[in-house]
Formats: structure tokens, C-alpha cells, sequence
């Protein structure tokens, strides 16, 4: 009797441990971890680097070029994927071979952090750990100022054999440098584009942001003044430069509010 | 020598069937043939191996054969051993026409999502097939011009793709790279039937046309004493091998060397001879994009690898050897 009554009380705790999850896309993986429910995570794809520990779980490949019989060889029983992976054929014969997939928003702006971590939070059944998150959120969201600053911002790109390029809109950099209320410098073209001498120097930036991976990408500081142009800039007299985490300030996920808020701060010291 | 040849078909047909019958029992799930024999028809396994790796298997048997034998088809058409599928600029259009499709993307139905670049794909490998068979009915088109048409369609495809990648953002840039890296990803009962209805016929076609395409070898002139309407056959085939190429560039991507290396691959053994030529070519080439393919999924599993790389990778070497090896016997 008393065996029954060990096994039945373990029983739910044996069900929630059963739980196998594969997350697609690092803003996902960020959030499980957040929401402390990682023990439950066997598998990831090639975009969850953060945190560190995520690494050291399997990679199932890049979110765009999933494969569905390795996601099933993990043998989950829940995946959570970003939407930047669909469509995917893959997804779809998960979906077919029986296994839950959760679909997470993937636009770029402040209020879709909240949508991703309820989504994760409700598939993962934490309710109370993503109230927890958001309301941590919430106050880092406070900390930032929206209220618009005319100071008006670079963000440039640089991948190691890449020539450097700045962010115009519609792009995740301009979507962080406007939640943050200040003025992309490159505003008036789309896309990335490439630094012209004198695009550039047209573009007058008070405040230059460069990622921490392009950072080295470049050198050092010293080679980030020598980029075309950016000498002559008001930015490039004052050597004014923030360098961020890439991934915290577009990925929108969960360090997005600090890396903005961090961003409005440099802004208004430039400002004062 | 015709009984040994024959022999050696049937030899590589056993081999093909071995090569398949290991190909679907390998993958990142251990799902071993007698598994799957002893598996109920409603269970997971059976599920898992019916819907995804049987359909994988059967679409590299497809798309392998179509690249070998539109290869093979090619060099004989144009009586250039380097002639290759990529050469009158088919695939090239097919990327165009994806690029497109990926760049400017319009609000899809979810059903319509899923096919939308295979279909843009093969509408772009088709506008250039349209566009050679118009050349070739011209009557001073030769088949040199011809081949200098396919350099130029290769040249501004490639030009308005590097256009639409540098207005492309960075997941549609990679997306863009991932589908020259070709693989057989997509497949699935659909795309395999869709492709099987264009890649049979038009193989058989192929095959019917071997003994004018041997004729052919002797010169335009010479063929056409012995009988051979030139232009027609020539066009024939040409259009034939731009299908084939057609279908497997649409569900596949671009997977290299597979249609210039296996025909060569054949010759060495079997000599020029285009009635064993075309059948041992469709064969060699499924064996090796099924090995390929195999070694694409398993390789990195659970991700797998882009399966053109892993021939590409294979065969340039490969390729280079042919080249320098042809410099050193003078048989130019």
C-alpha cells in the first residue's frame, strides 16, 4: 500500500520530467533557460547560443534547413520554434509524426518579447515563472525612455571578410534605435548598405554602435575611425562609440530592454 | 562486349537496388529495414519511415538519374565532354526566379507557403528551356551559338541574382545561399510524384532518341546522310535534357558535378555507345546522389548537411583530374 502510494504521488513529477523539448531559434532558448525550465530542453538548433549552457545541448541545424528526422531522432514531445523558421516542411512532418509544435512570434519590436515569453511560458505550462519574467520585463522596460531624443545614431555591421555596413530601416538595428527614441542616421535608405565616404559623412551620426563581434571583426576602436567617412562625422570628432552585445540588441529577446536602455543613456550624455 | 555490357547493367541495377535498400534503412533515427518490416502499418516507425525517408531515398533515385542523364545527353548533343546541366544556363534561371520569389515576397495562403519557391524555381527553369528551344528553331542558330546563349543567360541570371542579394535581408540572403547549396530536404509524397511525372517520361524519351543521338557523334553532315533529321533530333534532346534538369533543380536546388562526372564515369568503362550510355548513367547517378545524400543526413545528425556541398566536394577534385589526365594522354 504504502509502495502504491509513493508511486502514485510521483507520478505527476515523472510525467513533467517525461517532457522532451527542442527549441528553434536563440530568442526561444533564451526563455526556457529564463524560465528555469532547461531540464526539460534535449535538443536546440544552430541559432541558441545563449546561454553558454545551451551549447552543450545537440544541434538540430540552422532554423531554416531543419530536418525533420533528426528533430524526431531526438524523440520529443513538444517543439517550440520561432516563426522566423516557417515555412518548414520540417516542422510540418513533426507536426504529422505527432509531436506538438508551438509556434513564437519573431517580429522585431519590444512588445513581441512579452508575446514570446507568454507562448513559451503557456507551452512549457510555467504560467507563473513567464508572469515572474514578464513582470522583470516590465521593469526594465521602464527603465527605458521613449520619448523621442534627436540624437541621431549609426549602427554599423561587420562580419570578419564583410566590408562593414550600416544599418537602414527595416532592419532590426533601426527598430532598437527607435524603441530607444533616438534617430537612425541611415533612415532614409532600406536594408544594410555598404559605408560610402560620403553617404557617411551626409548622414552626420552623433553616436556610432557598433557590435561586439564586429568589433573585433574591425580591430580595434582605432580602426572603427579609419571606416570611410566616419572621421568626418560629429561622432568620429568626439570619438563617440557604444560598443553592444549584437545579439541582446536585435535578437528582441530577453537582454533587449537592458542593451536599448543602455543605448539611450550613451544617446543622452551625447545629448547634454 | 554487348553481352558484357549488358551484363554490367544489370549488375549496376542490383547495385542500385542495394544502394536504395541501404539508404532507407540509415538516418538519424535507428530505424533498421527489419524494424520497419516487423512494424505494424499504423505505428510511429512505419509513420516516420513511410512519410520521410522513403520519399528522401526516392527523390535522390530521381533527381540523381535526371542530372546524370541530362548530363550525359548534353555532352553528346554538343560532342564536348565538359557539357554539363548548368551550361545553357537552367539552373541559373531557376535561382533567378526563386531569388525573386524569396526577395519579394507576397502574402502566401499557408498551403501555397510550402511550395512557392519550388514552384517559382521550376517556372524559372522553364522560361529558360522556352528560351533555348525559341533559339534553336531559328534557322542560322547553331549549336555552338547555342552554347555561347547559355553563357550569356548564366551571365545575367547571375548578375540580377547578385541585384536581388544585395537588396535581400540577411534570412532571405541566407536562405538564398542554403538553396545553391542544393538538398533534398523538400521531399515528400507530393514533390516526389510531381517529379517522377516529369523525370520518367521524359527519361524514356531520352533513351528513344540514343541510337540518332549516336549518329550525331559522326557530325551534323555524316548524320544526315545516314537519315537523320539533324536539327530536330538536336532539338528534341535538347529540350528533353533542359526538362529533366529542370525538375530536379526545382524540388532539389543546385547539386553539382553529379551530371558531369557520372556520364564520364561510364564512358571510361562502357564506351560511347548512348543506348547503355543513358541507362547506366540514370543508375550510377541515383547510386551516387543516394550515397551523398545518406552521408548528408547522418554526417552531422540531427542537422544535416546541404547534400550539393558533399558532391560538389566530391566531384571538383575529381573533375580536375579528368582535365589534367586528358592533357597527358593528348587525346584533346
Amino acid at each position: 500500500m504504502k509502495h502504491w502510494l509513493i508511486a502514485l504521488l510521483a507520478l505527476p513529477f515523472a510525467l513533467m520530467a517525461e517532457e522532451r523539448v527542442i527549441t528553434i531559434g536563440g530568442d526561444v532558448t533564451e526563455i526556457v533557460y529564463a524560465l528555469g525550465a532547461q531540464q526539460e530542453l534535449v535538443a536546440r538548433d544552430s541559432t541558441s547560443l545563449r546561454p553558454a549552457l545551451a551549447t552543450k545541448l545537440p544541434d538540430v541545424g540552422y532554423m531554416r534547413q531543419l530536418n525533420a528526422e533528426g528533430i524526431l531522432a531526438m524523440r520529443p514531445t513538444l517543439v517550440i520554434a520561432s516563426e522566423l523558421a516557417k515555412p518548414s516542411l520540417a516542422l510540418q512532418q513533426v507536426a504529422q509524426a505527432g509531436v506538438k509544435v508551438v509556434t513564437v512570434t519573431g517580429e522585431p519590436s519590444l512588445a513581441a518579447i512579452h508575446q514570446k515569453i507568454a507562448t513559451v511560458a503557456g507551452a512549457l505550462h510555467q504560467e507563473e515563472e513567464g508572469k515572474a519574467l514578464e513582470a522583470k520585463l516590465d521593469s526594465q522596460l521602464a527603465d527605458v525612455n521613449e520619448k523621442p531624443l534627436p540624437v541621431k545614431v549609426l549602427f554599423i555591421l561587420s562580419h570578419t571578410g564583410m566590408k562593414a555596413q550600416a544599418a537602414g530601416t527595416g532592419t532590426a538595428a533601426d527598430g532598437a534605435i527607435r524603441s530607444a527614441g533616438l534617430v537612425n542616421a541611415m533612415g532614409n535608405v532600406p536594408h544594410y548598405q555598404a559605408l560610402t565616404q560620403e553617404g557617411i559623412v551626409a548622414s552626420a551620426p552623433q553616436l556610432v554602435v557598433i557590435g561586439r563581434d564586429g568589433m573585433k571583426a574591425l580591430g580595434d576602436e582605432e580602426a572603427i575611425w579609419q571606416l570611410p567617412g566616419l572621421a568626418l562625422t560629429p561622432a568620429g570628432k568626439h570619438h563617440n562609440l557604444l560598443v553592444v552585445d549584437e545579439m541582446a540588441l536585435l535578437g528582441f529577446g530577453l537582454h533587449t530592454p537592458e542593451a536599448i536602455a543602455r543605448l539611450r543613456k550613451a544617446a543622452q550624455a551625447i545629448a547634454q | 562486349m554487348k553481352m558484357n555490357v549488358r551484363r554490367g547493367l544489370w549488375l549496376m541495377l542490383a547495385l542500385t537496388v542495394t544502394t536504395a535498400l541501404f539508404a532507407a534503412g540509415t538516418g538519424a533515427m535507428r530505424l533498421s529495414l527489419p524494424m520497419v518490416w516487423r512494424a505494424p502499418a499504423d505505428s510511429m516507425i512505419w509513420q516516420i519511415w513511410w512519410t520521410i525517408r522513403l520519399p528522401r531515398v526516392l527523390l535522390a533515385i530521381l533527381v540523381g538519374s535526371a542530372l546524370a542523364v541530362s548530363g550525359a545527353t548534353m555532352q553528346g548533343l554538343f560532342r564536348n565532354p565538359l557539357a554539363d546541366p548548368g551550361l545553357l544556363g537552367i539552373s541559373s534561371g531557376a535561382s533567378l526566379a526563386l531569388a525573386c520569389a524569396i526577395v519579394m515576397p507576397l502574402t502566401l495562403p499557408a498551403a501555397l507557403a510550402l511550395w512557392w519557391p519550388m514552384l517559382a524555381a521550376f517556372v524559372g527553369s522553364l522560361a529558360v528551356t522556352m528560351v533555348i528551344f525559341l533559339l534553336s528553331r531559328r534557322s542560322r542558330t547553331t549549336l555552338s551559338r547555342l552554347l555561347l546563349a547559355g553563357i550569356a543567360i548564366n551571365a545575367i541570371c547571375g548578375a540580377a541574382v547578385g541585384v536581388l542579394s544585395w537588396l535581400s535581408n540577411d534570412q532571405q540572403l541566407r536562405q538564398l545561399s542554403l538553396w545553391g547549396m542544393g538538398s533534398l530536404g523538400q521531399a515528400q509524397w507530393s514533390t516526389v510524384s510531381a517529379c517522377a511525372a516529369l523525370v520518367i517520361p521524359a527519361m524514356l524519351a531520352t533513351q528513344w532518341q540514343a541510337k540518332r543521338l549516336n549518329l550525331l557523334q559522326l557530325g551534323d553532315e555524316e548524320a544526315h546522310y545516314l537519315g537523320v533529321n539533324v536539327r530536330q533530333t538536336q532539338r528534341v534532346l535538347l529540350v528533353l535534357s533542359a526538362l529533366l534538369v529542370a525538375a530536379a533543380v526545382a524540388v532539389s536546388g543546385v547539386i553539382g558535378f553529379i551530371g558531369l562526372v557520372v556520364p564520364h564515369l561510364i564512358r571510361l568503362c562502357a564506351g560511347g555507345d548512348h543506348r547503355w550510355l543513358l541507362p547506366a548513367s540514370a543508375l550510377l547517378g541515383a547510386m551516387l546522389l543516394m550515397v551523398a545524400d545518406t552521408l548528408a543526413r547522418t554526417l552531422v545528425a540531427p542537422a544535416e548537411m546541404p547534400v550539393g556541398l558533399l558532391t560538389s566536394l566530391l566531384g571538383a577534385p575529381w573533375f580536375l583530374w579528368l582535365i589534367l589526365r586528358r592533357r597527358e594522354s593528348g587525346d584533346e
